[in-house]
Parts: structure tokens; sequence; C-alpha cells
């Protein structure tokens, strides 16, 4: 591995289509005191998940509202659907995939009723967390809207 | 090495499981959690969320090195105090 020999980074690619935020706008406290890690949010206003890039799906929680993905270059990154979205239970949250399957990025993998989420009270917020932080050095923000297979993120490894 | 049902309607989703992790960082000692014959370091927010601990799961917690009793106690008290 020539490791150090060039600095090695991942880019991801748009999570949600919608409007990109720090993570200490996200209006809960195990995210905006980054208790998971370090990230970024999504204000979204379309309701699809997308891959942010190449890799593997490590979990789909049972109520399909987090998603956790490992890039080919080893990198964690869990993508939480909502504030306290768990409480729905699964209502309003479709996968189209599950452990295991290799991801390609822009690959749609869950599919999010905005509308009913914010019914119930919630909020849609989405935030992007890199749940292991010996993995990278620093990332960058591209910017602060979110378009459909828009590099938005660059991870440096 | 000590047992419990998760009794928690939501599981151990990803408040309780950053509780979890951010305890561990009290101890030095290596803490596992296991479901099902899965078993899962307590360090990594990933590989707990990923085990899909929901309600009803009975989970071991075992912890190895000289403070894995107050481990063990500290991570059945979080789970214990989950909602």
């Amino acid at each position: 591995m020539l490791k150090g020999l060039f600095k090695k980074s991942v880019q991801l690619q748009t999570p949600m289509v919608g409007q990109i935020i720090s993570l200490e706008q996200v209006p809960d406290a195990v995210f905006s005191g980054k208790m998971i890690g370090e990230g970024f949010a999504i204000d979204p206003s379309e309701g699809v998940v997308y891959a942010p890039c190449e890799g593997e799906i490590v979990q789909v929680f049972p109520t399909k509202h987090a998603i956790g993905i490992r890039s080919n270059e080893g990198l964690e990154i869990l993508i939480h659907v909502g504030i306290d979205t768990v409480e729905l239970k699964g209502q309003g949250f479709e996968s189209f995939v599950t452990p295991g399957d290799k991801i390609s990025a822009g690959q749609k993998l869950l599919s999010v009723d905005l509308a009913f989420i914010k019914d119930q009270g919630k909020s849609t917020i989405t935030p992007i967390v890199f749940t292991d932080n010996s993995q990278y050095k620093s990332f960058n923000i591209l910017g602060d809207q979110c378009e459909n297979g828009q590099v938005i993120c660059k991870v440096i490894l | 090495m000590k047992k419990i049902v998760i009794t928690s309607e939501n599981g151990l989703h990803a408040r309780p499981a950053s509780l979890i992790v951010n305890a561990c960082n009290q101890f030095e000692a290596e803490i596992f959690l296991e479901k099902a014959g899965n078993k899962a370091n307590a360090r990594s927010i990933m590989n707990l969320m990923a085990m899909g601990i929901v309600k009803g799961d009975e989970i071991i917690i075992t912890a190895q090195g000289h403070d894995a009793d107050q481990a063990e106690a500290a991570i059945l008290t979080i789970i214990e105090e989950a909602s």
C-alpha cells in the first residue's frame, strides 16, 4: 500500500436533495453535540436517500430510519433520517437495500414520506455522520445546496 | 457478564447507543454487547446500531480488564434507563 504518497480522499455525493446545514444546527443534542461523530446534515426537499459513495450497506436499522454504510475506502457513514423517527416504527420508510449489499454512488437506498414524518410532529432534518473519527483527517463541505448526483463533501483520509 | 432484556419501545437506537459509546470512554476494559451469538464492540456506534437491537431482545454485556465490573454496571444502567 503506497500510503502517504498522495492524499487519499472520499468524495461524497448528495445523500438527499435539499439544503446542507451544520451538525450544530440539528435539533437534537446527540447530533448537535457530536456524540456520534462529526459530519453534516441535510434539510431535505425530496423523500429519497441516495448512496453518497460506492461501498457496502453495513446495516439498515429495523425501523428503516437509519442506514450504516462503509465506503470502498472503509469510511463508516451513518445516515439518520429525521429526528426521533425511530418512534415511527418503520411507518413512512421503505428500504431498497439489505446489509451486505454492494452499492454504487447515487443508488436509491431509502424512500421516505417527508410529509408523513412532519405530520407526526417530527423533524425531517437528516444528519450524515462519520462514526469513527480515527478513519479520516478532515472533511470539506462544498456548497449549501444538494442536487442529485452532485459531489457535496470531500473527506481526507 | 450481565444479561438484560430490552424493554424500551425503540430498542437500542441512536440515542442510547451514543450514550453507551460515550460511557465506554470512561473505562479501559474491552466491552462487548452480544445478541443471539453476535458480539459487537461497544465502543463502535456503527457496530452497536448494526446489531439492530429491538424491544424484547436479550443482550449480554461482557467486559475484560481491570475495570470490567464498573464498565458492565455502567452500560447496564444506560440500557435500563433508555427510552
